[in-house]
């Protein structure tokens, strides 16, 4: 149990959760060190403030201690908090109107599919986050959670409330602009285009 | 499946492959072209997926775990003073209330004590009935004492209900009247023989106790005791004494 402590910066050790509505429900404690440091890195990916981001995780598991008696099929427990601490971000988002919902969707206006075939762009923690905050929260979230590998598409598109199509077509585009992201910023902070500092 | 439909759902599987289709795989297996693209792209997600490990603060864990062991705790810090206090409210009222003293006689005591959880609901009564004879009849049936004669116009009060008691040991009976309206009063009958302490003869003596009136008396082998909260004047009329 304490080895989840020690775990540092790495992703999270995912508990074995009972795949069976009749397998018994883990208890809270195996819940919280199976999913916490997820649910703070997508927290923290979206609200992008570290004070928000463990209220929304301690908001979240609350939740859950009074309500997640009622989830009947344990394998689930996972989408359960992913998708409270979604609707919990939401809120705060559109409390502070930092977030308005993308009206226009292109991959349900039969816009083409762009893809980038160009070599892979540097990343590291730094630029991933500074890349990230240019994505619009839409693509944001799915991509996040993505990369979180902690859900399928199907269970990211369960846990945004939206069809699998665009679940998947997000991610697609989401990935292809931090690549484009990335690589701006990777050709800004080239040496070429460094101008070196010189004594006047 | 197209080339454009496998290439999106395998994008969106390339750090979990057991999540795409077999026929996604297929597709990228015969498809050169969609086979190197995945590879790309899978090497550049499993990068990203790396570099995507923000650091947790100290301490959140067993912050999570405390806040849901108060939070678990919290309903019990209001249950437990709230049904306290109501337990001491219920206490000291009926404590209030209680009009038994250690200063009467054993059988009045136990008298005036049942009749009390009769008025206040704490004990049910045996039957209800408007009929004075049928209650008799009821008291008979249980082989409780019926009064056989009665003062005044005790016996003339509207009956209620009855009950089977034991006092001192003996069986007795309580007959509720109604001694005027929205108020009622006790009859406790009790056989005599070898009553200590007993009133004397045809001769009610009155009490009070809180705010109960008592009137007490013996009539052959039977002794009575008519307990009221209505006031004294009340009961001292139903003996033509006002």
């Amino acid at each position: 149990m304490e080895s989840a402590l020690q775990f540092g910066i790495e992703m999270p050790a995912t508990r074995p959760i009972p795949r069976r509505v009749t397998d018994a429900v883990p208890s809270f404690e195996q819940i919280v060190d199976a999913h916490y440091q997820g649910l703070y890195r997508f927290a923290m990916s979206m609200c992008r403030r570290e004070a928000t981001a463990k209220d929304l995780v301690q908001q979240t598991f609350l939740q859950w201690a009074k309500k997640g008696h009622s989830l009947r099929d344990a394998s689930k427990v996972k989408t359960w908090l992913f998708t409270t601490i979604y609707r919990e971000w939401l809120g705060i988002a559109r409390r502070e109107k930092k977030y308005e919902e993308v009206e226009f969707e292109p991959d349900q206006h039969g816009a083409a599919q762009h893809h980038d075939d160009g070599e892979n762009p540097r990343v590291d923690s730094a630029t991933l986050q500074i890349a990230l905050e240019q994505l619009e929260p839409n693509y944001r979230a799915p991509l996040v959670l993505f990369y979180l590998k902690e859900l399928s598409y199907r269970d990211i598109a369960e846990t945004l409330g939206v069809p699998i199509g665009t679940v998947m077509s997000r991610l697609s585009r989401a990935k292809d602009s931090l690549r484009t992201i990335l690589r701006r910023i990777e050709e800004s902070t080239a040496p070429s285009n460094i101008i070196p500092l010189t004594a006047s | 499946m197209n080339s454009e439909e496998a290439r999106l759902e395998l994008d969106a599987t390339t750090l979990r492959p057991q999540d795409a289709s077999p026929e996604a795989r297929a597709m990228a297996e015969s498809d050169p072209e969609l086979g190197e693209w995945l590879t790309k792209r899978t090497a550049f997600d499993e990068q990203v997926a790396e570099a995507f490990a923000a650091s947790i603060p100290d301490g959140l864990r067993e912050s999570i775990l405390q806040n849901a062991r108060l939070s678990a705790k919290s309903p019990m810090r209001w249950v437990l003073p709230t049904l306290a206090a109501a337990a001491a409210a219920v206490a000291l009222g009926w404590t209030m209330f209680w009009p038994v003293s250690n200063s009467m006689p054993a059988w009045q005591a136990e008298s005036l004590a049942a009749v009390t959880k009769v008025e206040y609901g704490v004990s049910k009564v045996d039957h209800m009935s408007r009929d004075f004879d049928a209650i008799k009849k009821m008291l008979v049936t249980d082989q409780s004492p019926t009064p056989i004669r009665l003062p005044g116009t005790v016996g003339s009060m509207r009956v209620l209900a009855c009950k089977c008691i034991k006092v001192t040991g003996r069986k007795a009976s309580i007959i509720c009247f109604e001694i005027e309206p929205g108020k009622e009063a006790h009859l406790v009958v009790v056989d005599n023989t070898g009553l200590p302490d007993q009133p004397p003869q045809l001769q009610p003596q009155f009490k009070s106790s809180k705010n109960w009136n008592m009137a007490s008396w013996s009539d052959g082998s039977q002794t009575f005791m008519l307990a009221t909260t209505a006031d004294e004047a009340a009961l001292k009329k139903l003996f033509g004494l006002v």
